[in-house]
C-alpha cells in the first residue's frame, strides 16, 4: 500500500464528515478563506476574532452538506476551499463555477452543485437555496447565470425596494431624523421589550418580526466577515477581467 | 494579509459592507460601556463576533435615516416600533428614559404621592391617637 498515512493528511485534506481537531482546521480554514498569515501561536490571540465564523458558518454549513439531498460527506475541505478560491479570485457565475470544479472522482451535478452552494455559503453570509438548512431565515437562490456581485446586488436592490418604496421619489421625507444615542440594542430590549436573534444571514439584518409576546429583532453579528471582504476590495480584479 | 499578491473580485459592494458596519456601530455602540457588557454576556453564550465591539464609532452626522440606504426601511421600522412601545410594569416605567422631561416629572409626582400618602396616614394615626389619650 502506498497511501499516506492517515496522520500525515493536514487538516484540509480529511473529509467533510471526518471529525478532527478545531484549532488545526480553524486555523487552516482561516488562512484559506480569508487570507492571513498566522501561525499556530499568532493564531491563539487572533483565534476569538473567528471563532464566531468558524462555529456558526464553517462548522454549521459543513456539517449540513453531509445531509439531506445529494449529501457531500467525502468531499476535502481542500476541495471545497478551492471553489472559494475560485469564487474569490474570478468573476464566475454558478454554472462556470461548477463547470471548473475538479470532478476527479465525482460526475453527480447534484452534488457538485452542493459543493458548490457550500462554497459560496462560506465566503458570502447568505443562506443558499440547498444548503442544508443551516441558516434560518430569507434564502437566496443563485441562478445559474449570475455571478454572486450580481446575486447580492439583486437581493440588495429588492431589499431596498420592498423596506423603503419611497427611496427614490421621496429624498426628502423625514430628511431630520436622527437617532439619539438612547437608541441601541440593549435599550430596545429593556424598554420597549425585543427579543434580539442573533444571525448569520446578512439578508436578515435588522429584520423584525411579531413573536407571541414580543417583538423579534434579527442583528447580523458577523462583522469580521464584512472587514474581510473590505480587505479584499482593496485587491480588486482590474476591470478589464470583468 | 497576504493581499499584496492577489486579486479579487469584488462581490459584497464596498457602500453595502460600510453601510452595514455603521448599522451596527448604531446598535452596537463600543462607546457605551453599558452595552458592551450586554453585547459580552450574549457573545460568551452564543458565539457571537468579538469584533462588534471593535466596530469604528459612528459619527454623529451619520446618525440620520437618511445616512441608510440599504437599511434605513428596516431602521424606520425599528424606530417606529421603539418609540410607538408603550411601557407595561413599574420596572419598564422606570427603564424608560427616552423622554427626560416626562421622565422626570412622572417619578417627581409619584414620589409627591408616595410622601402625602405616607405622611397624610402618619398623620392620621397620630391624630387617632391624640383623640385616644384625651
Amino acid at each position: 500500500m502506498s497511501s499516506t498515512p492517515l496522520t500525515t493528511l493536514s487538516p484540509l485534506q480529511r473529509s467533510l464528515r471526518h471529525k478532527q481537531s478545531v484549532l488545526e482546521l480553524s486555523l487552516a480554514v482561516v488562512r484559506e478563506i480569508w487570507v492571513c498569515d498566522f501561525g499556530i501561536q499568532e493564531y491563539g490571540d487572533y483565534r476569538k476574532d473567528y471563532d464566531s465564523y468558524f462555529s456558526h458558518i464553517y462548522q454549521d454549513l459543513t456539517v449540513a452538506a453531509c445531509r439531506g439531498d445529494a449529501q457531500i460527506p467525502d468531499f476535502t475541505h481542500e476541495k471545497i476551499l478551492e471553489i472559494v478560491r475560485r469564487l474569490k479570485s474570478q468573476v464566475l457565475t454558478k454554472s462556470e463555477a461548477i463547470q471548473s470544479f475538479p470532478t476527479r472522482g465525482c460526475h453527480d451535478t447534484a452534488r457538485v452543485e452542493r459543493a458548490v452552494n457550500l462554497a459560496a455559503g462560506l465566503l458570502v453570509p447568505l443562506n443558499f437555496k440547498s444548503a442544508g438548512g443551516a441558516r434560518r431565515g430569507a434564502v437566496v437562490l443563485w441562478e445559474a447565470d449570475q455571478t454572486l456581485h450580481q446575486l447580492v446586488e439583486n437581493e440588495m436592490r429588492d431589499l431596498v425596494n420592498i423596506t423603503n418604496p419611497f427611496h427614490s421619489t421621496c429624498t426628502s421625507c423625514d430628511s431630520t431624523w436622527n437617532f439619539p444615542t438612547s437608541f441601541n440594542a440593549r435599550q430596545l430590549v429593556r424598554i420597549a421589550g425585543f427579543e434580539i436573534i442573533w444571525t448569520s444571514n446578512l439578508l436578515d439584518h435588522l429584520l423584525l418580526q411579531d413573536g407571541d409576546e414580543s417583538l423579534k429583532l434579527h442583528i447580523f453579528h458577523q462583522a469580521n466577515v464584512l472587514e474581510s471582504h473590505l480587505k479584499f476590495s482593496k485587491y480588486v480584479l482590474p476591470m478589464n477581467t470583468l | 494579509m497576504r493581499g499584496s499578491n492577489y486579486n479579487y473580485s469584488v462581490i459584497i459592494s464596498h457602500n453595502l459592507i460600510l453601510e452595514t458596519i455603521d448599522t451596527l456601530a448604531l446598535l452596537l455602540p463600543r462607546t457605551d460601556c453599558r452595552v458592551r457588557k450586554w453585547y459580552q454576556k450574549f457573545q460568551r453564550m452564543y458565539t457571537l463576533d468579538s469584533r462588534v465591539l471593535s466596530l469604528e464609532y459612528l459619527k454623529p452626522e451619520h446618525r440620520n435615516v437618511d445616512h441608510f440606504t440599504f437599511w434605513g426601511g428596516r431602521l424606520r421600522k425599528i424606530k417606529q416600533a421603539f418609540d410607538g412601545h408603550e411601557p407595561h410594569g413599574p420596572l419598564q416605567w422606570w427603564r424608560d428614559d427616552r423622554k427626560p422631561v416626562q421622565w422626570w416629572t412622572f417619578w417627581i409626582a409619584a414620589l409627591i404621592l408616595v410622601l402625602t400618602i405616607v405622611f397624610g396616614f402618619t398623620q392620621s394615626i397620630t391624630s387617632i391617637i391624640q383623640v385616644a389619650k384625651s
